[in-house]
């Protein structure tokens, strides 16, 4: 076989940077008929370096450092012309970027930080942390922001209550905002944090320790044309003894101070005795009325001149709209039924289950079934008799928050991700004693897209087989799910739309006949 | 609540709200489709999810210990800003290190035995003490080596710090570079890169000879002449020149040569020195290097032992390990295995053919120079991977660094300071490393010269374990 020769190519003082140099031998490395190649400056040591690589032959030596020299071994049977022009083509056209991808650039691209901590200091008008990540470490993340001045929105569970305390006892110091954590939704200033519904401004300064609560509440006001200056979630401990309220009282400090609130409403699952008495206390000198909702109180009543007591998120609305003189829920569950028309079950069919991924409508639902039903199962359920062994398995009446971790460990919140709730509800439907499914969507920036359109085929199953299926659509026309194309998804799947989840609850136990 | 927090509280729920995302992508995609000018950081669990280094770093946020931090860090940092170095002698190193005894050879990195010497290093002692005159051949000078005659120590341990083997003895000529804000000096040998990526055939030696005999005398008579050359000016206009200092320093060279030749001219006794020492200032690109090397430790050494700073002085690797320095826990190194060289290799070259990092040339990124000071250098920029990546990367290094060095601004970056002061902290807290900008060596470097190629090395992140497990030894055992 003939030994290939070394081709030599001299460009007469053609100065080109070693860098740049370094890349052209790369591209031709790449071009077809060649095997080996080098593109460099006749320095003597660049002519040092080709004889070491066997790249050098006599021609190489006229090669002065101000001409550039290519050397290559060609292919056996290569065209050389063609090579010798892909040469030139390299060297006169525009200089490639490493890889020899296209250089597609549109103007500096937005900085990335790794940390908080740096983003602040490069950022210095960052003034809001959203911190998801999971729980061992965002306690960490939010303290960062927090000395940074940040004030701090918390999504993440799984957070060391000793934790929470010490972030928001830091923040209420330094007049910042703890919203969390395990906290689902905030409006600051209509801006929508977590999971939140768009709505309009307006003299509401809403709060609570209830993602859904929250929102049902705002939205609820929203749909009757009243808006809210902030809706501040202070995530679901904050009116456990050991937190004592923190976010709660500031926050109503600031609504209490604030020109544009003119009614200030509270909403939470139902507190421990104490809080709820530093709440109350604090409410009561409040200078505007105040309307406070703790989930699971017995009664809706007066509490001094401007405090109103209400035992659900329905009255807390109402209360509300009488205060501003507007009336806003209908209350016509019957209305809402009778869409399905009339209810048919077989004997067999005796049993509601309530698949939630708002933890509140979950409670809700559950206080609802329980005066009427007595027993309803649940996973760390209110009522340690009433607890499933396996969460698996449903038992008689059950209502399951899917956002609970057991569901979504490893996964985006089911508020989001649909699929551990499709997943549940296809057994469900297989249940022979199921004879209504309850559900609630919360819409939202930061939602799952078409949450409704994700659940249909579920329901359009459930009801081949004889199965009710009611839901709650938490959100507005605003949103960009828009609640009326939602709402419509699935009525056309067959499902009961009700315009509360309380209401929802209701028709539930209308369909049972209790 | 106080007026004061009151009034904080106002402010945010009145204003505009700008966030920054840490976690769940479709609340950034929530935000932005608000309008928002939202930040997504990219966010990763720090300290690699380590829960035990977690722990310190946690630890080491408690404000009591914090405070000393910040206060050792900004004095660290302040100190290596206010470095002014100057190039005052070049001379043969026993003369001007003292305790360099003649049975001594200084080398890279943390301290190593013959034994464990990679080829570079080896070959590298073999020409110094060929050149020295304490062997005539090199089995007899591998010989005395593996004898136990020789004393070997890591330069750190002498103020010096040498590109490549590092490897230094008593009559090798060092640049002497002294920062006049505080007094201390740093070393660099006036290197052969053949000698010192381990060869030392007679072209070497020869090499050796003139320097020692015509080259040193000169530039020495020259420095003595001019009182020395002031770095800063020369290190800032190299930056706008497109160098980093490290792996790119043409106009650095050009600019040297260009101030000094007049007095190479001067001092030179006869016209043939002269234009020996101009043609390999003229025809060395990487001639100026042991300069930046010599400033960059004379810019570090002024952070070197504040008590409670965690503030890097040293990163060095003798071609097995890669060691860095804190300034709080003094001059112990903190090791972990020399990683190999991530870059363009010359055609016919891989990473397979190359020896592990080597070298104490990254004292300069300590310093703020070379790889941190990647955008500073565009050309450089064109053999990384992806538009933009340069830039990217000092980007990066500023998340890890303790302050910018606005006395040498970058170009592209709107005149941003250098990122300098890198800290042990930050570099847990975010899992990024340092950068250094670095030639490639062959691991056979008797068969092939050295360089055969040019990129990225960092540390590896065991060195900054350790680290941060001793300064918690050391300073919150202490306090408990």
């Amino acid at each position: 076989m003939q030994k290939t020769k070394i081709e030599c190519e001299i460009y007469p003082n053609e100065y080109r940077d070693s860098m740049v140099l370094m890349n052209v031998s790369r591209q031709l490395e790449e071009t077809t008929g060649v095997k080996r190649t080098m593109a460099v400056m006749g320095t003597p040591g660049n002519k040092a370096l080709l004889k070491q690589m066997g790249l050098f032959v006599p021609e190489t030596e006229k090669g002065t450092p101000n001409d550039l020299i290519v050397v290559f071994e060609p292919d056996a049977g290569a065209d050389l012309g063609q090579v010798r022009n892909r040469i030139s083509e390299i060297l006169t056209g525009p200089a490639e970027h490493g890889g020899g991808k296209a250089c597609a650039h549109d103007g500096p691209a937005a900085p990335v930080y790794r940390t908080v901590t740096a983003a602040a200091e490069y950022e210095p008008d960052v003034n809001l942390a959203v911190v998801s990540v999971p729980g061992e470490f965002a306690a960490r993340e939010a303290d960062l922001a927090l000395d940074a001045g940040m004030n701090v929105f918390m999504w993440s569970d799984g957070v060391p209550i000793e934790d929470e305390v010490r972030l928001k006892s830091k923040a209420v110091e330094n007049g910042l905002l703890m919203m969390g954590p395990e906290c689902g939704t905030s409006l600051v200033n209509g801006v929508c944090l977590g999971i939140s519904s768009v709505v309009r401004r307006g003299p509401v300064g809403a709060l609570g320790a209830s993602g859904s609560g929250l929102q049902e509440i705002y939205t609820l006001l929203d749909r009757a044309g009243i808006g809210v200056t902030h809706a501040i979630g202070t995530g679901g401990r904050d009116l456990k003894e050991a937190v004592g309220g923190l976010t709660t009282l500031q926050s109503i400090d600031f609504f209490d101070g604030d020109e544009d609130t003119k009614v200030i409403v509270n909403v939470s699952k139902k507190p421990e005795s104490a809080v709820a008495k530093k709440v109350l206390d604090r409410v009561s000198v409040c200078t505007k009325p105040v309307v406070v909702c703790f989930l699971g109180e017995n009664n809706s009543t007066k509490f001094g001149d401007n405090v109103h007591i209400a035992a659900t998120i329905e009255d807390a609305v109402d209360a509300v709209g009488e205060i501003l003189g507007q009336k806003i829920i209908t209350r016509d569950d019957d209305a809402a039924l009778a869409k399905v028309g009339p209810v048919t079950l077989r004997p067999e069919q005796k049993y509601i289950r309530g698949l939630f991924t708002g933890g509140t409508f979950c409670q809700e639902a559950t206080l609802i079934w329980k005066e009427a039903l007595g027993e309803v199962w649940a996973v760390h359920s209110m009522d340690p008799e009433f607890e499933l062994t396996d969460p698996e398995k449903s038992i008689g009446h059950t209502a399951l928050d899917i956002g609970e971790e057991y569901f979504t460990v490893g996964r985006p919140h089911a508020a989001i991700d649909p699929v551990p709730r499709i997943e549940r509800m296809e057994r469900e439907i297989e249940e022979k004693e199921v004879a209504v499914i309850v559900l609630d969507i919360e819409l939202g920036h930061g939602s799952h897209p078409d949450m409704a359109g994700a659940l249909a085929p579920s329901v359009k199953k459930a009801r081949e087989k004889g199965i009710y299926v009611i839901t709650h659509v938490c959100g507005t026309e605003l949103d960009p799910q828009n609640v009326v194309t939602q709402e419509k998804i699935l009525a056309e799947a067959g499902s009961v739309v009700a315009e509360t989840n309380a209401a929802a609850a209701r028709i539930a136990l209308k369909i049972l006949g209790t | 609540m106080e007026t004061k927090t009151i009034e904080r509280l106002h402010t945010f729920l009145k204003g505009e709200v700008k966030p920054v995302n840490i976690g769940i992508s479709s609340f950034y995609e929530g935000l932005t489709s608000q309008g928002l000018d939202a930040l997504q950081l990219d966010w990763r669990p720090p300290a690699l999810g380590n829960p035990e280094l977690l722990r310190i770093l946690d630890k080491l946020r408690e404000p009591g210990i914090r405070k000393r931090i910040e206060k050792a860090n900004d004095l660290a940092v302040k100190q290596m800003i206010a470095a002014d170095p100057v190039l005052e002698d070049v001379a043969p190193a026993g003369e001007v290190i003292s305790g360099l005894e003649k049975n001594m050879v200084l080398h890279a990195g943390p301290p190593m035995v013959w034994e464990e010497m990679p080829e570079a290093i080896r070959g590298s002692v073999i020409a110094a003490v060929m050149s020295e005159g304490w062997a005539s051949s090199p089995n007899e000078a591998a010989g005395l080596a593996e004898s136990g005659h020789i004393d070997f120590h890591p330069g750190h341990d002498f103020d010096h710090v040498g590109g490549f083997s590092g490897v230094i003895t008593h009559s090798m000529p060092v640049f002497v570079v002294r920062n006049r804000d505080k007094g201390n000096i740093g070393f660099s040998s006036w290197r052969d890169i053949g000698q010192a990526s381990g060869r030392y055939n007679d072209e070497v030696l020869r090499f050796m000879k003139w320097q020692r005999e015509r080259g040193v005398p000169v530039l020495r008579t020259a420095l003595k002449q001019r009182g020395g050359i002031e770095l800063r000016p020369y290190l800032v206009q190299g930056i706008m020149m497109g160098d980093e200092h490290h792996n790119r320093v043409i106009g650095d060279t050009a600019n040297f040569t260009r101030m000094f030749a007049y007095s190479i001219v001067e001092a030179a006794p006869e016209r043939r020195t002269a234009v020996e020492l101009l043609k390999y200032f003229a025809d060395l690109d990487l001639a100026s290097v042991p300069i930046n090397i010599a400033a960059a430790k004379c810019i570090v050494d002024a952070a070197k032992e504040i008590e409670y700073s965690t503030i890097i002085t040293a990163w060095g690797r003798n071609g097995v390990e890669d060691g860095i320095q804190i300034s709080g826990l003094g001059n112990v190194w903190f090791n972990g295995l020399a990683p190999l060289v991530e870059g363009t290799y010359f055609p016919g070259f891989s990473q397979a053919d190359s020896a592990p990092a080597i070298g104490d040339s990254c004292v300069i990124e300590c310093s703020g120079f070379g790889g941190m000071a990647s955008a500073a250098a565009p050309t450089h920029a064109t053999v990384k991977d992806a538009p933009g990546a340069a830039e990217k990367i000092t980007r990066d290094m500023y998340e890890i660094t303790w302050s910018k060095n606005s006395r040498y601004p970058i170009p592209l970056l709107d005149s941003q300071g250098v990122p300098i002061g890198i800290d042990l902290l930050k570099v847990l807290d975010t899992g990024i490393r340092p950068v250094s900008n670095n030639p490639a060596v062959h691991k056979n470097n008797r068969e092939i010269s050295g360089v055969i190629g040019f990129g990225l090395t960092r540390p590896p992140m065991e060195a900054f374990e350790k680290a941060l497990k001793a300064f918690e030894e050391k300073y919150l055992m202490l306090m408990e």
